[in-house]
């Protein structure tokens, strides 16, 4: 895979978001988006897409966006640095909503 | 004439003298500039923000000092700058003792051949020469900090 992630409602990483659309945009300028499945889950084949790092990432679902405070410089999976728990070498899972999780955000695979 | 050129080779090397004591180190007091200045490009935690790193990289928006800090939260240390000062001059202390001393360019460290691409680095060329933050990095180790050149750099997103 390129790129690969999960993306979550909140910072606690219980509740995966599916249908977030996740930006990536390469140091070429070239931008892809794509959706999260049921488990928040996303990734890129090297045929859709085979990125020059750095990247920019945001993600979003309706009108609610966050956009990574860094760029990524050469790590394909988002989980090497957003670990499950915050520490002071992660800031969490890749989340959505900083304050209260909305009712009704689509997530899960039953 | 090859034995010629290998003394050449190792007298144009010798102004590298690891047998010094009492190594020169760059400047502390202006670190900070610097490192903020290269911090985009170097300090996330895909890259040198990680206890791995030989060269490790403490900053804001990436690897903590204090357990209790979180990236994103709040600005870097002074005690965070102290400690990927003490990193960085421990890469190369004789090599880096030279450069200041004039005797060898900044731009022959490793740190900046690195930082360049000109040489192997998982993380590629990641300062153009002649950059903001490359003239940030190469004038804070010649000794004559180019603010100007850090603060641009330091805006870099």
């Amino acid at each position: 895979m390129s790129v690969a992630g999960t993306v979550f409602a909140a910072i606690d990483g219980k509740q995966p978001v599916a249908g977030a659309k996740v930006s990536l945009t390469d140091a070429t300028g070239r931008t892809v988006a794509v959706e999260t499945n049921c488990a928040g889950n996303f990734y890129l084949e090297p045929s859709a897409w085979t990125p020059t790092f750095p990247l920019r990432a945001s993600i979003s679902l309706g009108a609610e966006t966050q956009t990574m405070t860094t760029l990524i410089h050469r790590e394909a999976s988002c989980a090497a640095c957003h670990q499950p728990t915050l520490s002071a070498s992660s800031p969490g899972p890749v989340f959505l909503f900083k304050g209260a999780v909305p009712a009704g955000v689509p997530g899960g695979c039953r | 004439m090859r034995a010629a050129v290998l003394i050449a080779f190792v007298v144009g090397c010798s102004g590298v003298d690891e047998s010094r004591v009492n190594l020169r180190e760059p400047d502390q007091a202006s670190f900070p500039a610097v490192a903020e200045a290269l911090a985009p490009h170097c300090a996330t935690l895909d890259c040198h923000g990680q206890v791995g790193r030989n060269f490790r990289f403490y900053w804001a928006n990436g690897l903590r000092l204090a357990t209790d800090a979180r990236p994103g939260e709040g600005t870097t240390t002074a005690e965070e700058h102290q400690h990927t000062y003490r990193s960085l001059i421990a890469l190369e202390p004789f090599a880096l003792d030279a450069a200041l001393r004039g005797v060898i360019r900044p731009d022959q460290l490793t740190l900046v051949r690195k930082a360049r691409g000109a040489e192997a680095h998982k993380g590629g060329a990641k300062l153009a020469a002649g950059s903001d933050a490359d003239r940030c990095l190469v004038s804070w180790i010649a000794g004559a900090l180019d603010s100007a050149a850090c603060d641009r750099a330091r805006a870099f997103k």
